[in-house]
């Protein structure tokens, strides 16, 4: 197990608690469109093993409904793989984005394998009603304490990091931090990075349980505020080299953020 | 399953209280947004309950946060307690990147980085299917998964130049075996793919 100081991280060969990719588009799709997708996505979902479907109708209680527009009965189509009664890999179609999840995240080449699989036909169904907006990528990697109160955040990241509010950083104290700027990619597309971190203590059992959560995100942003809308309509080919250079980036985010010893002890190169 | 949380009405009386993670997770699927707003109004009720008083924007500006973050705490407690398969199966693979020649004390050779590569990647497909890899190291230092699952068991092993071969041993009594399979690291060779979805629908079928 590879523990470091008082903290390990929160699986034996890397921190990823969560790894997922959501592509936005500019407009919800009709109901033609939709359905059709999902016709599409349903059989390769029970071929990659998400068999549990369901579809995602919002029951909110009226004092709440009232503010909010919920203007269709199905705004989407949820697919979830269980592994040992949790939830292993999870995807949504809904009629403006599609996203898929992963908390059993081993390697990228299959995570991207499996994502485009399940989303990649829907993507082209989908840019033939509207046209995507963005593409996110994004990492929850999760490290936990061994010393309940006592474990020292500065052993996991870098209070010097530039990725770190030096006014929120403290050690021994929970705290929060965000940050997020935009990245120029090419003359159509642009990056906004987020950077997440949420030092919390969660009690368990009447211990404290200190976590620290670093959520890297990126989002590729087409066509928007002076960057030149692409002439077709966006594959997932070139949605595909979005996602292989978001991967890139956001592993150099996790880099800069984590302490020499946390990074050693995630393979992090 | 009871999330507990505390919440300062002011610095000098804090409040403890709990949400009933049950709740949410019976009704999964949840639309994201749903379950930040069922968790904001858990929240207020629990709070009231307590004797303290809350915004009931701050609880909905806030609640899809704790949410993430009461949600990740959870699952980051659960997964603790108990590794999944494929990652006690990634471990062994990051293990053997160690090991030099004579692993075994008969002369193996040290395992070949390239078929590890390969087999890490194989692991991050196998997940989906109702089997429990367990890797281990071959005696010509090539790796292979050992397949354990309800009625049967089977073997994959992974060559050098990154082929794929399996014997599998099904619950209906067939045996299923091919040699030399093409991994291209994108999907599983349509052989093993195929006999895994079979194993899959006999297990749902045993459900």
């Amino acid at each position: 197990m590879p523990q470091f100081g008082s903290w390990k991280p929160i699986h034996d060969t890397h921190a990823i608690q969560l790894a997922a990719i959501t592509v936005t588009l500019n407009e919800p799709v009709g109901d033609l469109t939709f359905r059709k997708a999902l016709n599409n996505v349903n059989p390769i979902a029970v071929e990659l093993g998400l068999t549990e479907h369901a579809p995602i109708n919002p029951q909110l209680p009226p004092q709440i409904q009232q503010f909010l527009n919920v203007s269709s009965p199905m705004q989407g189509m949820s697919y979830v793989r269980q592994s040992d009664g949790r939830i292993g890999e999870r995807a949504f179609i809904n009629r403006e984005s599609l996203r898929f999840e992963d908390f059993e995240y081993i390697r990228w080449s299959p995570f991207k394998a499996r994502a485009q699989k399940l989303l990649g036909d829907a993507v082209s169904e989908f840019t033939g009603g509207s046209s995507v907006n963005n593409i996110s990528s994004e990492y929850t990697d999760v490290f936990i304490g061994l010393v309940g109160d006592q474990s020292d955040v500065s052993e996991v990241v870098n209070a010097n990091s530039p990725l770190i509010a030096a006014g929120a950083f403290h050690s021994k104290a929970s705290w929060h931090c965000h940050m997020g700027w935009f990245e120029p990619i090419d003359e159509h597309c642009r990056r906004l990075v987020n950077v997440n971190i949420d030092v919390a203590d969660n009690l368990l059992e009447e211990k404290i349980n200190r976590q620290v959560r670093i959520k890297t995100q990126t989002f590729d942003q087409f066509g928007q505020d002076g960057y030149a809308e692409y002439s077709n309509n966006v594959s997932w080919e070139r949605l595909s080299y979005h996602l292989d250079s978001s991967h890139d980036r956001l592993k150099s985010l996790l880099r800069d953020i984590l302490s020499p010893e946390a990074a050693l002890a995630i393979s992090l190169p | 399953m009871t999330v507990e949380f505390t919440t300062d009405t002011d610095v000098s009386t804090p409040t403890t209280g709990g949400v009933d993670w049950e709740h949410l997770t019976s009704s999964r699927p949840i639309a994201y947004q749903a379950a930040a707003v069922s968790v904001a109004l858990e929240l207020r009720r629990a709070v009231s309950a307590c004797g303290a008083s809350f915004s009931a924007l701050h609880i909905l500006a806030e609640a899809e946060r704790y949410c993430s973050v009461a949600a990740i705490g959870y699952m980051a407690v659960a997964n603790d307690s108990k590794p999944s398969a494929s990652a006690a199966a990634l471990q062994r693979l990051r293990l053997f990147r160690d090991w030099r020649d004579n692993w075994d004390a008969e002369g193996a050779p040290a395992p070949d980085l390239g078929a590890l590569e390969v087999a890490s990647n194989l692991l991050g497909f196998l997940k989906s299917y109702p089997v429990e890899p367990i890797a281990m190291l071959h005696a010509s230092g090539l790796p292979m998964f050992v397949l354990n699952f309800t009625g049967g068991e089977g073997e994959i092993t992974v060559s050098g130049d990154g082929a794929v071969d399996f014997v599998l041993d099904l619950p209906d009594g067939e045996t299923q075996a091919e040699v030399e399979l093409e991994f291209d690291n994108q999907s599983l060779p349509v052989q093993l793919h195929d006999v895994l979805t079979r194993l899959r629908a006999i297990a749902q079928h045993e459900r």
